[in-house]
């Protein structure tokens, strides 16, 4: 990214952070998880490891985020995944000027709601 | 229904289901009145300008589902306003009024009527069913003032008569909401409370003045530049809205039907038999047509035009030039900037800017309108683009969209634009085009407020450089000298400075602005144009 006084440059780890605390603020989100190696167990991650439920990948048009998500239950998931999607794009595009950006959500699984 | 004398449900002590569904249909008649209040304060968490709307169409989708479905128990009410919120939830205020509903619901079930006992519970539970669904809460948001809500209902549910009980859970949630800014600093930096906080606040309003049997008008905050259009045009065309729905299982005869639309509107045609009525009608009052419909029998297909729309497309086709290769669309205000466009080869121009946005409708009405297949839209603010992509995705013709955010980059686009290229050739010329403008923008504040460390108060003059707040002061001219300083300083001395002059803005001051800044920077040319734009003194253009 230039500006007038000079380059800045962002780390892939930058901004896959800004997108997972982004995330997490998002309602309905209930936790987020991670992708193995062999991409059929999925972790909790605790709070300090958010960041690794989002992976970044650059392409030729851009920058493309998926992000894996555990959601409440019980509630509108199409409406929760927007929403998600458009708090991400939003902070990364304010706070990080990238306009190029498309972003996956994974709904890894659903948190029934224990009373 | 009963109970619709003035103050019947004063001083009550307990309250029927169909009773609480007065009050769900008073608060969400409320929040009608008041949704663009609410729109308006929407910062966070992304600054869209739709909580409002959201929370009121997921309100309107709870009603609906309580109309359609056979209600004979609390508990009946209770799951279909969880079912209707859940299926109707929009946005992120939508969904957790979703997840209120459904926690405020759980403990009606057994019962016959509910006393500020139960009521109690139910806000506590409506909080922490909320509060389950996230796991890092923003405090300072709907949530927050749910939480506050519920514990003041917890302690004043000794209190058995329901108005005061309610006027006590009220004014908790009012102290909070002026609180949320305490709590979360984008709102005090933006100067607001939260959206979402206050659509509860006015809920809670709707449903206590429904109680005590009170009529509510709107908080006078709405000086929205889009009412007054609407009004403008009332003079012209009497009704607004062309409305046709098909209503199923009606138990009123073709005359009885009629009978309840004609105070709505005009152009009334009912058809069919009483099985499937098809019900045309023009109206200013699409939202009370639709509810009265839905109360007389089943709602189905339902469209709805704005013959507003339609009627300022009538008026622009005769001076439409003739289809092309690639054409161009543009979001304009103001009549000095609606004659520039056109002098520069625009096919289609979109009445529209700040505080008027048009919809996505809007601009694919207007690109269906011509024959031409390819098509590049300036949407020449902000907030449009959006809307502009929107079409783009819907579209069935070829449309790219150029992110113009202000009117000076959508004419330095025009200009680079040709017929005889490409689409995707014009848009390379076009971008490269709008790279080398810098927009500075002359208006006064809305509201008091602090942005980029800039406080500002109401009515104050304020400067805007590339979008961003800079300056503040008395005077247009003194602002507007202020801000050209500033963008000669961002590039260089040789430049084009073009100043657009609103409505506002009389032609000698802006001569003598030209004047004053032409003997300040001799290297720089200055113009100046009527550009007839409301809200903004002066728009301000300089090229590199």
């Amino acid at each position: 990214m230039e500006t007038r006084i000079g380059k800045v440059y962002l780390t892939r780890e930058a901004l896959v952070k800004i997108a997972g605390y982004a995330t997490t603020e998002c309602y309905g989100v209930v936790a987020m998880a991670k992708k193995t190696p062999n991409d059929l167990l999925r972790y909790l991650l605790k709070r300090e490891n958010i960041a690794q439920g989002v992976e970044l990948k650059m392409t030729g048009q851009g920058v493309h985020l998926t992000v894996n998500v555990i959601l409440e239950l019980g509630i509108r998931l199409s409406e929760v995944v927007r929403n998600i999607r458009e708090q991400v794009a939003f902070r990364i595009r304010s706070m990080a000027h990238l306009e190029n950006l498309s972003i996956d959500i994974i709904v890894c699984n659903v948190r029934t709601n224990e009373e | 229904m009963k109970n619709e004398e003035k103050g019947a449900l004063a001083g009550r002590t307990e309250l029927t289901y169909t009773e609480l569904m007065q009050l769900l249909e008073a608060a969400t008649a409320h929040l009608e009145r008041n949704k663009e209040i609410v729109n308006a304060l929407n910062v966070f968490p992304v600054p869209d300008g739709d909580t409002g709307t959201n929370m009121l169409l997921t309100l309107q989708s709870t009603l609906d589902e309580l109309r359609r479905s056979p209600l004979h128990s609390m508990r009946e009410f209770a799951e279909a306003t969880t079912r209707g919120s859940l299926l109707g939830a929009r946005g992120n205020s939508g969904v957790i009024l979703s997840q209120l509903f459904r926690g405020f619901g759980r403990s009606f079930d057994s019962k016959e009527t509910i006393t500020t006992h139960d009521l109690a519970e139910a806000f506590v539970e409506a909080s922490r069913t909320a509060y389950k669904a996230v796991m890092k809460p923003v405090e300072g948001t709907m949530l927050t003032v749910a939480r506050e809500a519920g514990k003041t209902a917890l302690l004043v549910q000794d209190e058995t008569r329901i108005d005061e009980f309610l006027a006590a859970v009220l004014h908790s949630a009012r102290r909070t909401l002026a609180n949320t800014p305490n709590l979360l600093p984008i709102l005090r930096e933006a100067g607001v409370v939260d959206s979402g906080g206050s659509g509860l606040v006015f809920l809670l309003e709707g449903a206590l003045a429904c109680l005590r049997g009170e009529r509510l008008e709107t908080h006078g905050l709405t000086a929205q530049a889009s009412f007054d259009n609407e009004e403008a045009f009332a003079e012209e065309l009497n009704f607004r809205y062309d409305i046709q729905f098909l209503l199923r299982d009606c138990h009123f005869s073709h005359r009885e039907v009629e009978e309840r639309f004609i105070p709505l509107g005009d152009s009334l045609l009912v058809i069919g038999d009483p099985a499937l009525l098809r019900v045309h009608v023009h109206s200013n009052l699409p939202a009370q047509v639709l509810d009265l419909a839905s109360r007389i029998g089943t709602l189905d297909q339902v469209t709805m035009e704005d013959m507003l729309q339609q009627h300022q497309e009538f008026k622009e086709r005769g001076k439409t030039p003739p289809p092309r290769g690639v054409a161009l669309a543009v979001v304009a205000a103001g009549a000095g900037f609606e004659e520039i466009f056109s002098s520069l080869g625009v096919a289609k121009l979109i009445p529209g800017g700040q505080s008027m946005n048009p919809s996505t409708k809007n601009i694919l009405n207007a690109i269906d309108a011509s024959e031409c297949q390819e098509w590049v839209i300036l949407p020449n603010n902000s907030n449009v683009i959006g809307a502009a992509l929107q079409a783009k995705s819907i579209s069935g013709k070829k449309l790219s969209v150029l992110p113009t955010h202000n009117l000076p980059q959508g004419i330095s686009a025009c200009l680079a634009y040709s017929e005889d290229c490409t689409l995707e050739e014009n848009v390379l010329k076009m971008e490269r085009a709008i790279k080398r403008v810098h927009c500075g923008e002359i208006t006064y504040a809305v509201r008091d407020g602090c942005v980029n460390g800039v406080t500002f108060q109401v009515g104050e003059v304020i400067g805007l450089v590339d979008d961003e707040l800079m300056e503040v002061g008395e005077d247009p001219g003194a602002v507007s000298c202020r801000v050209v300083r500033k963008l000669i300083e961002r590039t260089h001395p040789e430049v084009v400075v073009t100043l657009y002059r609103g409505e506002e803005a009389a032609e000698e001051e802006a001569e003598e602005l030209r004047d004053q800044l032409a003997a300040e920077f001799p290297q720089a040319e200055f113009e100046q144009h009527y550009g007839g734009q409301p809200f903004y003194y002066y728009i301000i253009s300089l090229e590199e």
